[in-house]
C-alpha cells in the first residue's frame, strides 16, 4: 500500500514543487493550491515517460526501482528546496484572481448573511454530486473490476503484456493484435504497470485507482482553475456541471485512456488561454500547457492534433519574446515529447486510418461534400444529445452560463482561445470520422461518447470563463 | 444588501437547481448498478470468470509464442469475438491468433459441438492432426499438433 502510494506521491510532490517555485527573480511561481490540482495527473503522466526509457533496459520490477530512485531522490531536492527557499524571500504565488484568496467561498465578515448561506449551498451541492459521482465510480469498480470492453481488450491488456511479456517488447506490439490498436500510447498501462511494479503483484485495483486520480484531479483542476478566475461560487457550479452528466462518470469508470486525456486538454487548453494574462506566471503557464499538451499526445493518439495546437497558440499569443516562449516550450514538452517519439519510431505499427486504404480513398472522402455534411450533422447531433441528462448535458451548461452571465475584456479573451481550442479539436475528430474506414455510422456510434468526455472538461472550463459569481473575487489578474 | 447582489443569487440558485437535477439523473443509474452487484452476491462478473477460465489453461500452453483458437459457429457475433479478445487478455504475452495453425490450439465448448470422440477429442475436421492436451471443468480443450 505504501509504496504504490509512493508511485504517485513523489512525481506529484516534484511536480508541485516545480511549479510553485520561483525559476528567476523575473519570474512567480503558479497559484499553491491550483499548482496542488495539477500536480497528480501531470506526476503519473510524467512518470510513466521516465519508466518508459527505463524499461528499454530492464523489466518492469527492476525498472520500478531505478524509477522510485529517480523520483525519490527528485522528491527529496524538491523538499529541500521548498525548506530553504532558493531565494532569500519568501516566494510570493502568482495570483490567479487579483483579490485575496480568502475572497469567495471563504466567508470574511464583510459578507451578508445571505451571501454565506448562499456560497454554503452552492458548496454542499457541489460536496453531494461529488458524493454520487464517487459513489457510482465505486459501484462501476466492482460491476466491472476490469472496465468496458475498450479497457480490458486494449488498455488493461497493453499493461498485461508489457508487465509479463517485458524485455521483449515483440508480444506487446505484434500485427496478430491488429484488433487491439497496438499503435496506441502508453501513458495509462504503463502507469498501470508502474504501479503493479511498486505493489509487486498485477492487480485490477491499479486500473481502478488511475482512473479516479484522473476524475478527481480534473475536477480539482476546474473547480479551482475557474474559482480562482470567476470565484468560488462558480468555481463550484463548474465543477457541478462537470460531474453531472452521466456518460462523463461512466466514462471515467470504463478504466479507458478518455479521462485521463480530457485531463491533459484540460490543462493544455486553459493555461494556453490564461498565459497570455499570467504576468510573472506568463512562462511557467506556456511551459506547462505545452507539458500537458504533450502527455496527451502520449496518452492517445487524438492528443496529437492538441499539442502542434497549443504550441502555435502559446507562441503567436506570448507575453514574453519569442525566444523565451520558445524555450518553454521546448522545456515543457521535453520528456513527454521524446518519449512519443521514441516509441512512436521503435514500436508503434501503422493506425488503422492509414493502413486499411489509399491515400487517394481518403483524398476523396475529404473531397465528397455531401458525406462531411452528413457526418458534421451527426456529431451535431449526438453532441446535443450526449451526457444522458434530459434535455443534453450542452444545452444545461449553457442555460447555467445564461442564468450567471457576466464577463470582463479579459474573460472573454481567454473564452475565445479556448474555444478556438477546443473547436479546432471538434473538428479533428470530424475529420477522422470523414477519412474512417471503417462504417461511419458504426464509428460514430461506438466512438462520439468516449471523444465528446475528452472535450468535456475543457468545454466545461471555457463556458465557465463567461459565468460571475455575486461576489466575485475577480481583479485585475483575472 | 443590492437588489442587483439579490437578483444574481436568485440567478445562481435557478442555475444549482438546473445542475443539481441534471446530475442527479444518474441516480437511476447507480441503483440498477447496486441491484445487479447486490444481486450477484459474491459471484464475479462475465470478464473475471473467463479471465480465471482461460489462465486455468497456462500451465499446460508454452509460456510465449502463437496458440490457435478454433472459431465456434457463431464467428464473428459479439459473445464470440469477445470471449476471443478474453482469451488474449488472460493468456498474454502469448498471442492468441484466430484458425488452426499453431502447435497448440484452444477451443473454447462452442466451437466443438459434435459428440467427443472416445480420446476425449473431437471428430471436427479442423482438427485434423492435433491431439487433445487436456479438457478443463470450464469445457475448453487444448490440442496440440502431432506428427
Amino acid at each position: 500500500m505504501i509504496r504504490p502510494a509512493l508511485a504517485i506521491v513523489a512525481p506529484a510532490f516534484v511536480v508541485y514543487v516545480a511549479l510553485t517555485r520561483r525559476w528567476s527573480s523575473t519570474q512567480e511561481p503558479l497559484d499553491r493550491l491550483l499548482a496542488a490540482a495539477l500536480a497528480p495527473g501531470l506526476g503519473i503522466g510524467l512518470a510513466s515517460c521516465t519508466y518508459f526509457f527505463f524499461l528499454q533496459w530492464t523489466a518492469p520490477t527492476p525498472a520500478a526501482r531505478l524509477d522510485a530512485l529517480l523520483w525519490v531522490a527528485a522528491a527529496i531536492t524538491g523538499l529541500a528546496f521548498s525548506l530553504k527557499g532558493w531565494t532569500t524571500r519568501r516566494p510570493q504565488t502568482a495570483r490567479v484572481s487579483g483579490s485575496s484568496p480568502r475572497a469567495g467561498i471563504l466567508l470574511t465578515a464583510r459578507r451578508s448573511r445571505l451571501d454565506r448561506i448562499m456560497a454554503t449551498t452552492v458548496a454542499a451541492a457541489c460536496v453531494s454530486i461529488a458524493a454520487l459521482a464517487v459513489l457510482w465510480f465505486l459501484i462501476r469498480a466492482q460491476v466491472i473490476p476490469h472496465g468496458e470492453w475498450d479497457a480490458w481488450a486494449i488498455w488493461n491488456l497493453r499493461a498485461r503484456a508489457v508487465w509479463r511479456g517485458l524485455p521483449d517488447w515483440s508480444v506487446v506490439f505484434t500485427p496478430d493484435l491488429s484488433w487491439s490498436n497496438p499503435d496506441y500510447p502508453l501513458l495509462v498501462p504503463l502507469s498501470v504497470v508502474r504501479l503493479w511494479a511498486y505493489a509487486g503483484a498485477e492487480t485490477v485495483h491499479a486500473s481502478v485507482v488511475i482512473a479516479f486520480l484522473f476524475l478527481a484531479a480534473t475536477t480539482a483542476t476546474l473547480v479551482v482553475f475557474v474559482g480562482r478566475l470567476r470565484g468560488w461560487v462558480v468555481g463550484l457550479l463548474s465543477g457541478i456541471a462537470l460531474l453531472g452528466p452521466t456518460t462523463y462518470i461512466f466514462q471515467a469508470s470504463c478504466q479507458c485512456a478518455d479521462i485521463p486525456l480530457g485531463f491533459f486538454i484540460l490543462v493544455a487548453v486553459s493555461l494556453a488561454s490564461w498565459s497570455r494574462q499570467a504576468k510573472g506566471a506568463a512562462v511557467l503557464a506556456m511551459g506547462t500547457a505545452t507539458t500537458a499538451s504533450a502527455l496527451a499526445a502520449w496518452t492517445k493518439n487524438e492528443g496529437l492534433l492538441l499539442f502542434p495546437l497549443v504550441a502555435v497558440c502559446v507562441l503567436v499569443s506570448s507575453p514574453v519574446p519569442r525566444r523565451r516562449a520558445l524555450v518553454s516550450l521546448l522545456a515543457g514538452a521535453a520528456l513527454p515529447a521524446v518519449t512519443l517519439a521514441a516509441f512512436k519510431l521503435r514500436y508503434a505499427p501503422g493506425n488503422y486510418l492509414f493502413e486499411l486504404q489509399s491515400t487517394r480513398t481518403i483524398v476523396d472522402k475529404i473531397l465528397d461534400i455531401d458525406r462531411v455534411v452528413e457526418i458534421g450533422g451527426q456529431v451535431a447531433t449526438r453532441a446535443l444529445e450526449w451526457g444522458q441528462i434530459p434535455g443534453g448535458a450542452l444545452t444545461v451548461l449553457a442555460i447555467t452560463i445564461a442564468l450567471t452571465i457576466g464577463f470582463d475584456r479579459r474573460a472573454l479573451e481567454r473564452a475565445a482561445v479556448a474555444g478556438f481550442l477546443v473547436t479546432v479539436m471538434l473538428l479533428g475528430y470530424v475529420l477522422v470520422y470523414v477519412i474512417t474506414p471503417h462504417d461511419v455510422r458504426w464509428h460514430i456510434a461506438t466512438s462520439f461518447d468516449r471523444l465528446f468526455s475528452q472535450l468535456w472538461p475543457a468545454i466545461t472550463w471555457t463556458t465557465f470563463q463567461l459565468s460571475a459569481s455575486p461576489r466575485p473575487n475577480v481583479g485585475p489578474g483575472a | 444588501m443590492p437588489r442587483g447582489q439579490t437578483f444574481h443569487w436568485i440567478r445562481v440558485v435557478a442555475a444549482l437547481i438546473l445542475l443539481v437535477s441534471a446530475g442527479s439523473a444518474k441516480y437511476a443509474r447507480v441503483r440498477s448498478d447496486w441491484r445487479e452487484l447486490s444481486s450477484r452476491q459474491s459471484a464475479p462478473d462475465y470478464i473475471t470468470q473467463e479471465d480465471a477460465a482461460f489462465r486455468s489453461l497456462a500451465p499446460w500452453l508454452p509460456p510465449r509464442g502463437r496458440i490457435g483458437y478454433l472459431p465456434p459457429s457463431d464467428w464473428p457475433g459479439a459473445n464470440a469475438v469477445r470471449r476471443f479478445y478474453v482469451a488474449e487478455y488472460s493468456l498474454t504475452p502469448r498471442v492468441v491468433v484466430l484458425g488452426v495453425g499453431p502447435e497448440f490450439l484452444i477451443a473454447v465448448p462452442e466451437a466443438i459441438t459434435d459428440v467427443a470422440s472416445p480420446s476425449g477429442g473431437s471428430d471436427d475436421p479442423r482438427l485434423a492432426g492435433y491431439a487433445l492436451v487436456r479438457s478443463f471443468a470450464s469445457g475448453i480443450r487444448i490440442f496440440r499438433r502431432v506428427g
